[in-house]
C-alpha cells in the first residue's frame, strides 16, 4: 500500500514540476522514486501483507512480486521517454504524470481483493492511457488511435462491470473471500458463471488476445511509440497480474469450465499474431503483433496453475517486455531521425549504426527464442511446464507457430545487416547508449541466470 | 590439461578482436587460431600419454532444471577439436588475401563460431550440448547474410536457419523429454544413458533426434537448403560449414544417439541409412550435373557426409572406426576443395567448369596438388579417403546389400565427377590466359593439405587408436544385448 501511496506522490510531483517550469526535474525525481521503491521492496519494506482498507486491497507476495516488475520494466520506459520526448519537452511533465498514474493503477490491480478494486484499478491504469494515446496531437493516426482505444476500453468496461453486478446479484458481495464462502452455502449460481465470463472477456480485450484483438493493431500503430511500447510491456504485466489473481479465485470453483474457452483463445492468438505478422511490412505493427502473440504464449501458463505459475508468467513478461521496450525504442530512433518505418527501409543500418543495429539483433534474437538469451527460457519454462501438465497439443501448436514467428525476426535482422542503400549515422547521447546497453546486459542476464532470477520472482 | 582452453581461447579473443583496432584483428584472429591447434596439440599428446590427462568441469548451472555446466573430453571429442581448429585456421589463410570489410566483426564471428562448435564437441550436459549447438548457428548466419554474395543470399540463408531450427526444436523436446524421465531432473549424459526406455518411446526420440541431425548434416530428403547455402557463403565460412559444421551432427550420433537409444538405432537405423545412402546416389547424379565448381562440391560434400552418416547407423566396429577416419578425411578434403575452388574464383571471377580449361600449362604445381586432394576426396588407396570409404562400405555390406549397392554407386560416380571437372579446367581447349603458379601461402598451404592426405592415407591407424576406448565405451551397452 504504502508503495501506492509514494508512487501516486510522484505522479503528483511530476505534474506540479512542471506548473514551477523545473521541468527538467522530473525525470530524475521519478526515476529516484521507482528505484527507491524497487530497492525497499525487494528488502521487504512498503510491502504488507495485511489486508487494507476494509480488505479492498491485499498487498501479499503475489502483489509485490508483480509491482516490482512493473516497476522495474517501467522505468526503461521512462528513459525511453525522456529520448523520445526530447523535441516535445514542454508537455513531457504531464505526460510523465499520465505514466506514472497509470502504473498506479497498475499495482491496485495486481493487489486487488475486491472485485470494486478490480473495476478501479483497471480504470486508472486505462483512462491515462486513452489520453497517452491521442496525445501525439498533430498526428492523425494518433487521434485515431485514442479515440478508438476510449471508445473499445470503454465498452470493454461495461462487460467488466456487467459481470461484477451480475456476482453481485448473485451472492451479494464484492469481496472475494465472502463470495467464496457464499458459493460454499449457496452453491454455484448460473449469474456467477456469466458474470465471470464477461469478466474473463474483458481481460481478454485489455490483454488483446483474440477475438478481442481488432482494435490492437491500429491502436499500437498510430500511438505514439512510448506508449505502444508501455501498453505491449508494463500494462500486461498489471493484466496478467489481476487474470492469475481472479483465475485464483475462480480456479476453486470449478476452473475447468474455463479451460476450453482459454484454449480456444490461446491457439487462436497464437496463430493470429504469428501468422498475420509475416505479411507486415511496418516494423511497429510487427512488434505489435508480435505482443499479441506473445500474450497467446503467456496464457498457456494459465492453463495448468501450480506454485511456479506467477514466476514463469513474470520471467516470460520481463524478458518479452525488455526486448519489446528495446526494439521500440530502436524503431522511434530511427524514426525521429530518417522517418523510415518500413522493415524494409532498415536495410543497411549496420554501416553507420553499430550499437543500434547490435542492439535490435540481440532484440530479435531474444523473440526468436534463441538460448541463452532471455525470451528462450520465456518460452522454455512455460511450455515444458505445459508439457508435463499434459497440454501436449497445445505445445506443439505453441513450438510451431514461434517457428513461424522467428521468420520475422531473421528477417529483420538479416535486413538490418544487408547491403544496399545505407542509413546515415544517428546521433545518440549518452543516456541512451547506457540504456541500450543495459538492455542487453539485462536480455543477457536473464538468459544466463535463469534460475537465479525465477528464484527472485518466485 | 584443463579442457575449458579450447573454449576460452577462440572466445577470448573474440573479445579481444571486437574491442582492438580493425588493422589488428586478422593478426590477431590467425595467432589465436594459431594457438588454439597448439593447445589442442598439446593435449592430444598428453592424452597418448595417460587418457586421464585431460581434466573435465563440472559446475551447477541451472539448479532447479538440474542443469550442469559439464565438459570433458575423450579420443573422439579430441579428435572433433582438432578438426574444428585445423580448420578454422585454414579458414584464417583463405581469408588472408582477401579485402575484407568489417575484418573486426568478420573475425570475431569465426572465432565464436569455433567457441560454440568446440562447446558440441565438448559437452557432456544434453541441455548445455543443445546451448552450444543451438549458439553455433548465430555466427554462421550472420557470416553468410553479411560476406556471402549471390542474388538469392537472403531468402538462403534464412531458409537455412529456419530449416535447422525446426530440427533443432525437435530435438529440445526429446532432450527435456529425457532430461526428465529419470526420478529427478538430470541433464548429463551419464545419467541419461543409464535411463531404461521402452523401444516405442525410444523410437519417438530418435526421431526427434535424427530429423534435426539428417537436416544439418544433411541427408536425403532433408539437403534442400544446403547447395544454396555452400553457394553462397564466402570460401572460409563454406570451409567451416562442410568440414566442421556437418561433423556436428555425425559426432551427435556417435555421442548421443547411439549410447542412449541402442534399440530404436538398430531397429529402426535402417530407414535412415537407406535414405541416406539412396542420398549419396542422389547427390552424386545431380553434381554430375552440375556447371558450376562450388554447387558441385556441395553435393559432392553431401555424397561424402551420407556415406558417414549410413556407416555410423550400422552400429559396428568397422562402420564406426571408418566413420572416424572418414571424417577426418572429410573435413581435409572438402577444405581443400573449397580452398581450390576459391583460386578458381580469383583467376576468373566465376565457379563456372567450362569456362575454365587447359589451366595446367600455366600452373603445373596447382594442377598437381588439385590432383591430390581430388584422388583423396575419390578414395584412390593411398590417400585418405580410401581406408574409410573401404571400412564403410564393408560395414554396409555386412548389414545390408541394398544399402550397399546404393552408396558403392555412388562413390564410383565420384570418381567420374571429380575427374570430368579437373579434365575440363586443367586439361582440355585453353579457355585461359596465362597465369603465374600459385605462390607464398596458397601453395604452403595446398602442400599442406595434399601432405595431410597422403600421411593419412599410408597411416590412418592414429585416428583409429585415438578413438579406440571411446568407440568402445559406446558399443559397450550393445554388445552386452
Amino acid at each position: 500500500m504504502n508503495v501506492i501511496i509514494l508512487l501516486a506522490i510522484t505522479g503528483v510531483f511530476s505534474m506540479f514540476s512542471g506548473i514551477f517550469k523545473q521541468k527538467m526535474l522530473a525525470l530524475p525525481i521519478i526515476l529516484l522514486a521507482f528505484i527507491s521503491a524497487l530497492v525497499l521492496l525487494s528488502f521487504g519494506y512498503l510491502g504488507d501483507f495485511t489486508a487494507l482498507t476494509n480488505n479492498m486491497v491485499l498487498f501479499d507476495a503475489h502483489a509485490i512480486k508483480f509491482s516490482m516488475v512493473i516497476i522495474f520494466l517501467s522505468i526503461f520506459v521512462f528513459i525511453m521517454g525522456q529520448y523520445y520526448y526530447s523535441e516535445d519537452i514542454e508537455h513531457l511533465t504531464d505526460i510523465f504524470a499520465l505514466f506514472v498514474f497509470s502504473i498506479v493503477g497498475g499495482i491496485l490491480l495486481v493487489s486487488f481483493q475486491n472485485l470494486t478494486m478490480l473495476f478501479l484499478g483497471t480504470e486508472i491504469l486505462s483512462i491515462p492511457l486513452y489520453i497517452l494515446a491521442a496525445s501525439n496531437r498533430r498526428s492523425l493516426a494518433s487521434n485515431e488511435a485514442g479515440l478508438k482505444y476510449y471508445l473499445m476500453g470503454s465498452f470493454a468496461t461495461c462487460f467488466l462491470l456487467l459481470g461484477i453486478t451480475l456476482i453481485y446479484g448473485a451472492y451479494g458481495s464484492f469481496d472475494l473471500d465472502l463470495i467464496t464462502s457464499a458459493i460454499t452455502a449457496k452453491g454455484l449460481s448460473s449469474l456467477f458463471i456469466t458474470g465471470v465470463i464477461l469478466i474473463l472477456c474483458a481481460f481478454i480485450f485489455k490483454l488483446s488476445a483474440v477475438p478481442f484483438h481488432f482494435w490492437a493493431p491500429d491502436v499500437y500503430h498510430g500511438a505514439p511509440t512510448v506508449l505502444t511500447a508501455f501498453v505491449t510491456t508494463v500494462v500486461k504485466v498489471a493484466v496478467f497480474g489481476a487474470l492469475l489473481k481472479f483465475m485464483l479465485f475462480i480456479g476453486g470453483h470449478q476452473g475447468d469450465k474455463w479451460m476450453l474457452l482459454f484454449m480456444l483463445v490461446i491457439i487462436a492468438t497464437m496463430i493470429f499474431g504469428n501468422i498475420v505478422s509475416v505479411r507486415q511490412t511496418n516494423f511497429k505493427r510487427l512488434l505489435a503483433y508480435s505482443g499479441i502473440s506473445n500474450v497467446g504464449f503467456v496464457l498457456i501458463a494459465l492453463l495448468a496453475i501450480n506454485e511456479f505459475t506467477a514466476s514463469y508468467i513474470l520471467y516470460n513478461l520481463l524478458a518479452y517486455g525488455i526486448s519489446s521496450i528495446l526494439a521500440f525504442s530502436i524503431y522511434s530512433t530511427i524514426k525521429t531521425h530518417t522517418e523510415i518505418d518500413t522493415i524494409d527501409g532498415l536495410a543497411g543500418l549496420m554501416a553507420n549504426n553499430k550499437l543500434l543495429s547490435i542492439s535490435l539483433i540481440f532484440a530479435m534474437l531474444s523473440f526468436a527464442g534463441i538460448p541463452p538469451l532471455a525470451g528462450f527460457f520465456g518460452k522454455y519454462f512455460i511450455i515444458v511446464n505445459a508439457v508435463s501438465s499434459g497440454y501436449v497439443w497445445l505445445s506443439i501448436i505453441a513450438v510451431v507457430s514461434s517457428v513461424i514467428a522467428s521468420y520475422n525476426y531473421l528477417r529483420v535482422s538479416a535486413i538490418l545487416v544487408s547491403h544496399g542503400s545505407e542509413i546515415g549515422a544517428i546521433p545518440i547521447s549518452t543516456l541512451y547508449r547506457i540504456f541500450l546497453l543495459a538492455c542487453i546486459m539485462c536480455i543477457v542476464v536473464l538468459g544466463i541466470l535463469p534460475d537465479q532470477v525465477l528464484g527472485f520472482l518466485g | 590439461m584443463n579442457i575449458l582452453f579450447v573454449l576460452l581461447i577462440p572466445f577470448l579473443s573474440a573479445l579481444i578482436i571486437l574491442l582492438a583496432n580493425n588493422n589488428l584483428s586478422q593478426k590477431l584472429a590467425t595467432l589465436s587460431s594459431a594457438v588454439s591447434v597448439v593447445v589442442i596439440g598439446i593435449m592430444l599428446a598428453l592424452f597418448a600419454q595417460d587418457t586421464a590427462a585431460i581434466s573435465s568441469i563440472d559446475l551447477p548451472w541451472i539448479a532447479s532444471m538440474g542443469v550442469h555446466f559439464h565438459i570433458g573430453a575423450d579420443g573422439m571429442s579430441l579428435l572433433m577439436i582438432l578438426i574444428c581448429n585445423v580448420v578454422t585456421l585454414i579458414s584464417m589463410y583463405v581469408s588472408l588475401g582477401d579485402q575484407i570489410h568489417n575484418p573486426k566483426q568478420y573475425f570475431a564471428l569465426i572465432l565464436f563460431m569455433q567457441t560454440f562448435m568446440n562447446g558440441v564437441f565438448v559437452a557432456q550436459d544434453l541441455f548445455l550440448y543443445y546451448i552450444f549447438w543451438e549458439l553455433a548457428l548465430i555466427p554462421a548466419y550472420f557470416l553468410l547474410l553479411i560476406w556471402g554474395n549471390g542474388e538469392k543470399l537472403r531468402p538462403a540463408t534464412i531458409k537455412f536457419f529456419l530449416f535447422t531450427l525446426l530440427g533443432s526444436l525437435l530435438m529440445l523436446i526429446a532432450i527435456v523429454w529425457l532430461g526428465n524421465a529419470g526420478t529427478t531432473s538430470d541433464y548429463s549424459l551419464s545419467a541419461i544413458t543409464g535411463l531404461e526406455i521402452d523401444t516405442e518411446t525410444q523410437l519417438i526420440i530418435f526421431g526427434a533426434f535424427m530429423v534435426a541431425y539428417g537436416i544439418k548434416t544433411p541427408i536425403f530428403p532433408l539437403h534442400s537448403w544446403q547447395a544454396d547455402t555452400y553457394t553462397h557463403a564466402p570460401a572460409p565460412v563454406t570451409i567451416l560449414l562442410s568440414a566442421v559444421m556437418s561433423k556436428m551432427a555425425l559426432y551427435s550420433i556417435i555421442r548421443f544417439v547411439i549410447p542412449i537409444m541402442p534399440e530404436a538405432v538398430s531397429e529402426y537405423g535402417i530407414y535412415f541409412m537407406f535414405a541416406a545412402a539412396f542420398g549419396v546416389l542422389y547427390a552424386s547424379i545431380i553434381a554430375l550435373t552440375q556447371k558450376d565448381f562450388k554447387r558441385m562440391l556441395a553435393y559432392v560434400s553431401m555424397a561424402h557426409v551420407g556415406l558417414i552418416f549410413a556407416g555410423i547407423l550400422t552400429y559396428s566396429q568397422a562402420g564406426l572406426s571408418g566413420s572416424m577416419v572418414q571424417m577426418v578425411a572429410h573435413a581435409t578434403n572438402s577444405a581443400g576443395l573449397f580452398f581450390i575452388a576459391n583460386l578458381f574464383f580469383k583467376i576468373k571471377n566465376t565457379h563456372d567448369i567450362h569456362s575454365f580449361g587447359g589451366l595446367r600449362q600455366y600452373m603445373p604445381i596447382f594442377a598437381g596438388l588439385y590432383m591430390v586432394i581430388m584422388f583423396g576426396s575419390i578414395g584412390v588407396p593411398m590417400t585418405n579417403g580410401f581406408i574409410g570409404e573401404f571400412m564403410i562400405l564393408t560395414a554396409l555390406y555386412q548389414y545390408d546389400v541394398i544399402v550397399a549397392l546404393l552408396a558403392g554407386s555412388g562413390v564410383i560416380l565420384g570418381a567420374v565427377y571429380m575427374l570430368r571437372s579437373y579434365k575440363s579446367i586443367m586439361l582440355g581447349a585453353d579457355h585461359t590466359t596465362a597465369q603465374k603458379d600459385i605462390l607464398g601461402t596458397d601453395k604452403f598451404l595446398l602442400y599442406s593439405i595434399a601432405f595431410v592426405i597422403l600421411c593419412t592415407g599410408i597411416y590412418p591407424a592414429w585416428i583409429s587408436q585415438l578413438c579406440e576406448s571411446s568407440i568402445q565405451n559406446i558399443l559397450q551397452p550393445y554388445l552386452q544385448k
